[in-house]
């Protein structure tokens, strides 16, 4: 098993856990496989398997869950309180999600011409950065479209004041960006954001929480592998002969196929 | 084949050991990150296995034992999590050293019990009637 196997494996693994502590632990865990020296040991030797390992974070959550869970029914003495509490948040979620994905909606940009003038190499506000190796994209609250060119640099436009392009990943906050991505895996992390993939040329492993997503497969087959949560998922054809994989996990989110409206 | 009871003991008894290990040396290096624990562990004579190291520190951590930090190195490269000592762990260290050397002391002097003991035994089974 690979590195980039054992992370996405692990990724998978680690789905119980909240956003924060699954980043730390993915990031943790890819910086140790980086800085491992050739020797006799495989990856399952050190950490044991993808699951193994997320099982012992998982079960750790689970405990810090019921101790907070067991102290504020002592506290509080809770139980309908909780149920209304539980119906209002889930009423504001709803309510939220519909907020954000309706501030998306009403673009007149056919996001799925990539020979529209707009995306050229000579337009204004556009930078560009060499760039080879796996791509993290991190979007917060953010309308973000990404499409693949087959250069070695990652391209990008964005109108906002929070974006950070750093070593290995681009962090869009408050902010819109079309980006065009290198020849290589990318993943990407969308929280209460709306995501537009056009035609991925690479792997994509894709995590959304409380947003939206919209992909133009166009022609192009792909194996998906999608898990959701509270979710609404279209049907994507799934070929599994196919040589790219489309793997999402989504919560609270909306995954549809974009058609230009 | 290995007694799956007896791994177990071994298991909990390392979990501990290891835990309070990791400690002293968070309290003697101020900060330290995964594999540099590990090798210092490794130094040491312990024989760690990073799927045994990260699981423990994130144990430590949602205890409020331990704080962490991103860094990424001067020269670039994947950032690390480097841990420290949070008040609280500085807190529970102290009394943890004093447990762990209590009860060394008080299995070192079963141990010399139980040989004087085995030692007496021998003696007698050797001396002719």
């Amino acid at each position: 098993m690979t590195g980039p196997e054992y992370i996405a494996a692990l990724k998978k693994a680690l789905r119980g856990l909240d956003r924060k502590t699954r980043d730390d632990v993915v990031l943790e865990i890819e910086g140790h496989i980086a800085a491992l020296s050739e020797d006799n040991l495989s990856l399952i030797d050190r950490f044991g398997t993808p699951e193994a390992l997320a099982g012992q974070y998982v079960e750790q959550q689970s405990g810090v869950d019921r101790q907070t869970k067991s102290l504020g029914q002592r506290v509080a003495g809770l139980g309908k309180g909780v149920l209304i509490l539980i119906g209002s948040v889930t009423v504001l979620l709803v309510a939220g999600i519909t907020l954000i994905v309706y501030s998306f909606d009403g673009d007149d940009f056919d996001y799925a011409n990539q020979a529209a003038p707009e995306l050229s190499a000579t337009a204004e506000g556009w930078e560009s950065r060499p760039w080879t190796g796996p791509v993290e994209i991190n979007a917060q609250q953010a309308q973000i479209v990404l499409y693949w060119h087959g250069q070695d640099s990652l391209r990008w436009h964005c109108d906002g004041r929070q974006f950070n392009v750093g070593g290995r990943s681009m962090e869009v906050r408050h902010a819109h960006c079309l980006v065009f991505l290198p020849h290589s895996a990318a993943s990407i992390q969308a929280e209460q954001s709306a995501v537009t993939i056009v035609r991925p040329q690479a792997d994509v492993d894709i995590d959304l929480d409380q947003s939206r997503l919209r992909l133009a497969a166009g022609s192009q087959a792909y194996r998906f592998d999608i898990e959701s949560d509270l979710s609404d998922v279209a049907d994507f054809p799934n070929d599994p002969s196919a040589p790219l994989a489309v793997t999402i996990i989504a919560r609270e989110s909306l995954v549809e196929p974009y058609a230009y409206e | 084949m290995i007694d799956p009871a007896f791994e177990k003991w071994q298991s909990q008894l390392r979990k501990g050991f290891l835990e309070l290990c990791v400690l002293v040396i968070l309290e003697e290096r101020r900060q330290s990150y995964g594999l540099e624990l590990l090798h210092v562990l490794e130094q040491s004579g312990l024989d760690v296995r990073e799927g045994t190291l990260y699981p423990l520190l994130n144990r430590l951590h949602k205890s409020g034992w331990l704080e962490s930090n991103w860094e990424t190195p001067v020269d670039g490269g994947h950032p690390r999590r480097f841990y420290k000592l949070s008040a609280v762990g500085k807190n529970q260290l102290a009394p943890m050293l004093a447990t762990y050397q209590a009860n060394t002391a008080s299995f070192e002097r079963l141990v010399q019990g139980s040989l004087a003991s085995l030692s007496r035994a021998l003696e007698a089974q050797e001396t002719p009637p």
